[in-house]
């Protein structure tokens, strides 16, 4: 079992939509993420601190998995690519 | 509600209808995502407000780029861990409580003094500290308990101070704290103790934007007690003594503590009178009394119209309503027809956090709720009377209307700072809590006047009053409680100031409420 790109693009745009109605975000740019370099850092488009915790949260709740505390430092997560590997990483384990 | 389903919703309200909007400021020293900006927007959302949330650090205030912003919210909610700041590490009991009460008082007073917003203060909590389960050491609770009691004393009246420790309490330890959130991203607190939070801080805020409760509207089968009445009978209900019947027993326990501090108490039930009322009388389960009930409808008719009409009897606007039912068809209906009222669907479980805490804050007043109710009761005739007569002025000479202005004395100061909190539209929005009055009370160039009415029906008992700064010649107080309105009370005050004192100065706080007051005003000085 593994998480679709397609799937991971929609929840980092709910969570960055989400973030900028209420969190009056400005420098967030929710249109990019459906195309955005799956390689590239996402802070360049606005996926700040905030946005990646609710992403982690929303992921455990579901697919009711927990990432490790070693895993979870931002700059091993920056990128689509990379966060889709951790994931997937989680998802073959309890398979 | 997962996180998903939360910011499913906020992001398909984004696009949906115009609501008003207001910034929030949360001054907090540690993390406050991933649950409360996603609470406190959708608690606001259902009370028709959209909101945009900033997020500052404890130490952000001292930075002028930032203060602006952040002294302009509408709303600032302070939300200072204690455990991270006063009880970790290398700041591990270094300091007093008293040092830590007067760090608290400091920061507090900064926003107060600087902020033109609604200031919250969310207060300490201990829970923490559960080492006591682990040594067996007791925990040293008083030390928290005093800050927390002394912040409260001490901070402006219109500061809300926040109960963490009652809120910790109702949702229980485990399910109030989230240690894989603290590890991770240092944020102690679970989505649960969030939401409820969430739903008292905006509770809290519609108290001041006029949305105060001040009237509940009950229905009686499966709310004020288990079963139909008229089914089983006045014995035959479920009131204490059973689970179910101790449940419903326990709500009537709470409205009655609400009763107590001021909230004025109708029916709304679909029965046949006398069945209602053999409860009332009869049961003696019953901890509500049919003299606490200001004014009912119990008949056959629809709903919305018989609140209606009482909203119109006792002269409460139903926005300051809460209509409570056990039935969502009577919720739905009444909300539909009803623009503004406020409903409760009556669940047995969860009617404290719906009603909130925050309206237990008040005194109790029993006296004074029964004189208001009596007054509320006797209003009938007095509408009978008034359809009957040629003119207003035959009106209160067939009432023998009678109104009394004396000097206030120390026993009327708790009514008269009621008066100034509670008043809207014969007020000129002067708010005093009852020690900010006394120092008035107490100072000699200071004269405080009650105001008494009276009729043939009976006593209104003291619903004005007048507060006048005799060396600055400034009418500084002045409120008339709106069941002594229609009766030209407010002239009488004002022909008795203008008679006794020269007026340079008028303190009015003006809004919609209180329109008709700031002409009279105008026209008098």
């Amino acid at each position: 079992m593994e998480i679709s790109m397609h799937e991971l693009r929609q929840m980092i745009c709910s969570v960055m939509e989400a973030q900028k109605n209420v969190l009056d975000n400005e420098n967030i740019d929710v249109e990019e993420v459906l195309n955005y370099d799956e390689n590239k850092d996402l802070q360049a488009i606005g996926f700040d601190s905030l946005c990646y915790i609710s992403l982690i949260v929303m992921i455990e709740e579901k697919y009711q998995v927990e990432f490790a505390d070693s895993s979870l430092a931002l700059v091993n997560m920056n990128s689509i690519y990379r966060i889709k590997n951790e994931v997937d990483a989680m998802l073959k384990n309890i398979a | 509600m997962d996180i998903i389903e939360m910011i499913n919703k906020i992001d398909s309200d984004a696009s949906g209808n115009k609501k008003s909007e207001i910034s929030i400021s949360v001054v907090s020293n540690f993390c406050q995502e991933p649950f409360f900006s996603k609470c406190l927007c959708l608690d606001f959302i259902e009370a028709n407000t959209k909101v945009k949330i900033h997020y500052y650090n404890d130490m952000d205030f001292v930075y002028e780029e930032k203060k602006k912003e952040l002294l302009g919210s509408d709303l600032i909610i302070l939300f200072i861990n204690y455990e991270l700041k006063y009880d970790r590490g290398k700041n591990s009991l270094n300091q007093s409580y008293e040092d830590i009460l007067n760090d608290s008082i400091a920061l507090i007073s900064f926003f107060e003094k600087n902020a033109h917003s609604h200031l919250f203060v969310i207060g300490y909590e201990d829970f923490y500290n559960l080492s006591h389960k682990v040594s067996g050491y007791q925990i040293q609770n008083c030390g928290i308990d005093y800050v927390n009691q002394q912040i409260k004393q001490r901070i402006s009246k219109d500061t809300v101070m926040v109960d963490l420790k009652s809120l910790i309490t109702v949702n229980g330890l485990k399910s109030s704290y989230d240690y894989k959130s603290f590890c991770r991203w240092g944020n102690p607190y679970s989505k649960i103790l969030y939401q409820t939070l969430s739903k008292e801080i905006v509770q809290h805020y519609g108290r001041f934007m006029s949305k105060k409760i001040k009237c509940l509207v009950l229905d009686c089968d499966n709310v004020l007690w288990g079963g139909n009445v008229s089914d089983s009978g006045a014995d035959g209900v479920e009131l204490g003594e059973t689970y179910r019947g101790y449940v419903y027993q326990k709500f009537q326990k709470y409205v009655f503590e609400l009763f107590k501090r001021g909230m004025i108490l109708t029916l709304c039930s679909k029965n046949d009178v006398q069945d209602v009322w053999s409860v009332f009388d009869n049961n003696s389960n019953m901890i509500l009394k049919s003299e606490f009930i200001s004014t009912y409808r119990i008949n056959w008719m629809n709903k919305a119209e018989n609140i209606l009409s009482m909203s119109k009897e006792i002269g409460i606007d139903p926005g300051n309503m809460l209509f409570i039912d056990d039935s969502h068809n009577e919720i739905e209906c009444v909300k539909q027809s009803i623009p503004g009222i406020n409903v409760l669907l009556f669940q047995p479980d969860s009617f404290y956090e719906d009603i909130s805490i925050s309206y237990l804050d008040g005194e109790e007043a029993l006296a004074e709720s029964m004189l208001r109710t009596k007054t509320y009761k006797s209003n009938k005739m007095r509408t009978d009377l008034l359809e009957s007569s040629a003119t207003v002025d035959d009106y209160l000479i067939n009432i023998n209307n009678e109104i009394e202005i004396k000097m206030a004395e120390e026993k009327e100061l708790k009514r008269i700072s009621e008066l100034s909190l509670r008043t809207n539209r014969m007020s000129s929005q002067k708010r005093y809590d009852v020690t900010a009055l006394r120092e008035r009370y107490n100072r000699k160039d200071y004269q405080l006047f009650s105001v008494y009415v009276s009729d043939k029906f009976g006593d209104l008992g003291l619903v004005g009053c007048m507060g006048i700064d005799v060396s600055l010649q400034n009418l500084d107080l002045f409120c008339l409680s709106c069941r002594a309105l229609g009766r030209h009370v407010e002239n009488k005050m004002i022909e008795f100031i203008k008679i006794n004192y020269p007026i340079e100065h008028v303190f009015f706080n003006r809004d919609s409420k209180n329109e008709g007051l700031y002409d009279l005003f105008v026209k008098n000085f």
